[in-house]
């Protein structure tokens, strides 16, 4: 159980026309299956955090090593192909591709990645159907596009994307911050709940410090962020 | 793959009506270059076919174009005919290794009647290079035989053993002033047919001979196609009671009292001459003889301009499309910044996102070229007849050449260079962005 799923040693990153470093993270580590909830004020480079972990950013120094795989050392296609096959992701809104149908936007993620097709099991719409209906979106919707789905329902979507052909790592970036606080708490729960079902480990942020009540471990980003300016 | 497919097809089918739009722009805007391109070459090609084989052309002094319009294209006339010293000083010449005489101003509904002999179809090529054919019945024997080309007899449904009449000069009547007997004809006497001038030109017809049809040629892809060849003697014939271009009231001559009269041509419009070698200079009647090559080229240089001009404007007008497509294009990666930075974090590669306008673009423009290739190949065929009347031009190629390839890659070239641009950018805004796409 102690393998460790996020291991960032002496990491340093900053956008190309910044004159200051956005983080510099002397160390930070998640074993695996761990339920992580990072929070921190708007600004503070959360979703700078996770583009690094995600891999479609690197770091100028240091190590990121993220399932094992040092990031930095893998040239930007190998990254891409990596990502497809290793990360989920959910963001605060826009995530599904708005003139898909809602399966169509589930299996995305098998069709550009062979790994995830094999690991979601046989039939990947079945998967998706399975999946569409663990998160609770009824079966009437499926067909639709995606953009005729309300804010809430949309989430749910994104979240089934995100765990089909279970990826190991599951990235969600303030998912539920355009949802009212009801429906909030219990994206977040049912979040919480699927990945642990599936083994992933969960970095969920938010500048909300209140929703992690369900979380293994809540962590400020300002705690382990040495270039907190912000 | 499939699943690509898919996605690109369902991303276009979202923004079908701006794509649908520059679509159409590049139809139309590939449609005018193939034609222009094609045009082109079909006139040079035409022109240079018919005209190849025949060393000089000699005619009356006057204007070289109007000598090759009407001794090798048979279009037009000559303001002056030959007389019959010029005649024998060519014919006898001996740098001449044969003379095919051509004398237009007669017709039949439309069609050009040529005055000649034998050695038309001897001599003058089709054209692949090859003599020309026939296809039905043979040369002309008797005195008022005729031999139709492969267009008139098609066009006037004519048959071996019809009989017609000539009108003097070009016949402008409509095809439907003329009664056609075609099916009330089959008399007695055979399935001969005949096919005359209607009441309406009587003054200008020449009504006291009948000429039979004794052969139909083959297509040639040559003027021969579309004319009516009868010997001069019989043209000299016909004009025997006529006199500065009208007939001379009151007189009349039998068939049967024709051979009291000199039947050899005095006056011949033009000679078209196969050379044994150059010609040396020649001093007797003011003739002036052609060369076929120099006049077409001078043709060309005359024509130069406005073809250029044509072909610039073309040329535009594609580029115009061409940029149409890439503001498409652009405006489109504003509507897909979303799905491009989703399918980027999904771990699309960046050079798949740059492929996705690009051939988006490289189908709208190869599927435009396509269809303007059709048209133009489309219009170039409606138009043959026009083009064959107004400008002695037949297209021989009426299916794709490699020349249209080269033109349709072109287009299909340019427009992946320009999607390029969209391409690229699709791929920069992905990388630069991050996770969070700028909206
Ligand atoms: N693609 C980018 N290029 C340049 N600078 C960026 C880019 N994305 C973010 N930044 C900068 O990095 C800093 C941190 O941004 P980031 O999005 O990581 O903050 P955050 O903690 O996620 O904030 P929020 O809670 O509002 O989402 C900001 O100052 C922002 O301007
Ligand atoms: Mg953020």
């Amino acid at each position: 159980m102690s393998t460790l799923a996020i291991d960032i040693q002496a990491l340093r990153f900053s956008w190309p026309d910044a004159t200051q470093l956005q983080l510099d993270i002397p160390a930070w580590q998640v074993t695996q299956g761990q339920r992580v909830f990072l929070h921190g004020p708007s600004g503070s480079g959360k979703s700078t955090l996770l583009a690094l972990l995600g891999g479609v950013n690197v770091a100028q120094a240091g190590r990121c090593s993220v399932l094992g795989q040092d990031l930095s050392r893998l040239n930007s296609a190998t990254r891409d192909g990596w990502r497809a096959d290793h990360v989920g992701f959910i963001f605060q809104q826009f995530n599904l591709i708005p003139y898909l149908s809602v399966l169509a936007n589930v299996t995305l993620p098998c069709r550009l990645s062979a790994r995830r097709r094999i690991r979601g099991g046989g039939d990947v719409i079945t998967t998706a159907q399975q999946l569409l209906q663990r998160v609770g979106l009824s079966e009437t919707l499926w067909h639709k596009p995606a953009m005729l789905l309300s804010i809430g329902q949309q989430q749910r979507v994104a979240a089934a994307r995100a765990l089909i052909g279970q990826p190991e790592l599951v990235i969600a970036d303030e998912p539920t911050s355009a949802l009212d606080a009801a429906r909030q708490q219990d994206f977040l729960s049912l979040l919480a709940e699927v990945c642990s079902e599936a083994g992933a480990t969960l970095v969920y942020v938010s500048h909300d410090a209140r929703l992690a009540a369900e979380f293994d471990t809540v962590i400020a980003l300002n705690d382990i962020n040495k270039a907190a300016h912000v | 793959m499939s699943d690509w497919l898919k996605l690109m097809l369902a991303s276009a089918r979202n923004r079908a009506g701006t794509l649908l739009l520059c679509w159409v722009a590049l139809c139309l805007a590939s449609t005018l270059l193939i034609a222009v391109e094609r045009l082109r070459h079909e006139a040079r090609d035409s022109y240079a076919r018919t005209a190849a084989g025949i060393d000089l052309i000699v005619g009356a002094r006057g204007s070289a174009l109007e000598l090759l319009m009407a001794g090798v294209f048979h279009h037009g006339n000559v303001r002056q005919e030959v007389g019959r010293a010029g005649i024998d000083a060519v014919r006898t010449h001996p740098a001449v290794a044969w003379v095919v005489p051509v004398t237009l101003g007669d017709s039949h509904r439309g069609h050009a009647v040529v005055g000649t002999t034998s050695d038309y179809l001897e001599y003058l090529r089709g054209g692949d290079g090859s003599k020309i054919t026939f296809a039905a019945g043979q040369a002309t024997r008797e005195r008022f035989d005729a031999v139709l080309g492969a267009d008139t007899a098609r066009d006037l449904g004519y048959k071996i053993g019809d009989t017609l009449t000539l009108a003097h000069g070009e016949s402008l009547d409509n095809e439907a002033k003329h009664d056609h007997d075609h099916k009330h004809a089959h008399g007695a006497g055979g399935d001969s047919h005949d096919h005359n001038h209607g009441p309406g030109e009587a003054a200008h017809a020449h009504n006291d001979f009948r000429f039979t049809v004794s052969g139909i040629l083959a297509p040639s892809g040559t003027p021969a196609d579309r004319v009516i060849l009868v010997g001069q003697e019989a043209l000299e014939a016909l004009h025997l009671t006529w006199s500065g271009g009208m007939p001379l009231p009151g007189v009349q001559i039998s068939p049967e009292q024709l051979r009291h009269f000199d039947l050899q041509a005095r006056h011949v419009g033009v000679l078209l001459v196969g050379l044994q070698q150059a010609l040396q200079s020649f001093r007797g009647e003011a003739l002036q003889a052609v060369i076929p090559a120099q006049a077409l080229d001078q043709l060309w240089q005359f024509l130069d301009g406005g073809e250029r001009l044509l072909g610039l404007i073309s040329k535009l007008m594609l580029a115009l499309a061409l940029m149409g497509l890439v503001a498409t294009l652009l405006a489109s990666l504003q509507l897909r910044r979303r799905e491009l930075s989703i399918l980027r974090v999904l771990g699309m590669r960046p050079w798949q996102l740059m492929l996705l306008p690009l051939i988006e673009g490289v189908a709208l423009a190869g599927s435009a070229a396509l269809v303007g290739l059709g048209l133009s190949l489309a219009g170039l065929h409606l138009l043959t007849p026009w083009l064959q009347h107004e400008f002695a031009l037949t297209p021989l190629h009426l299916l794709p050449q490699i020349d249209d390839f080269i033109v349709l890659s072109c287009i299909v070239g340019a427009a992946a260079i320009a999607s390029l641009l969209p391409g690229v950018l699709a791929t920069r805004r992905a990388l630069a962005n991050g996770l969070n796409p700028k909206y």
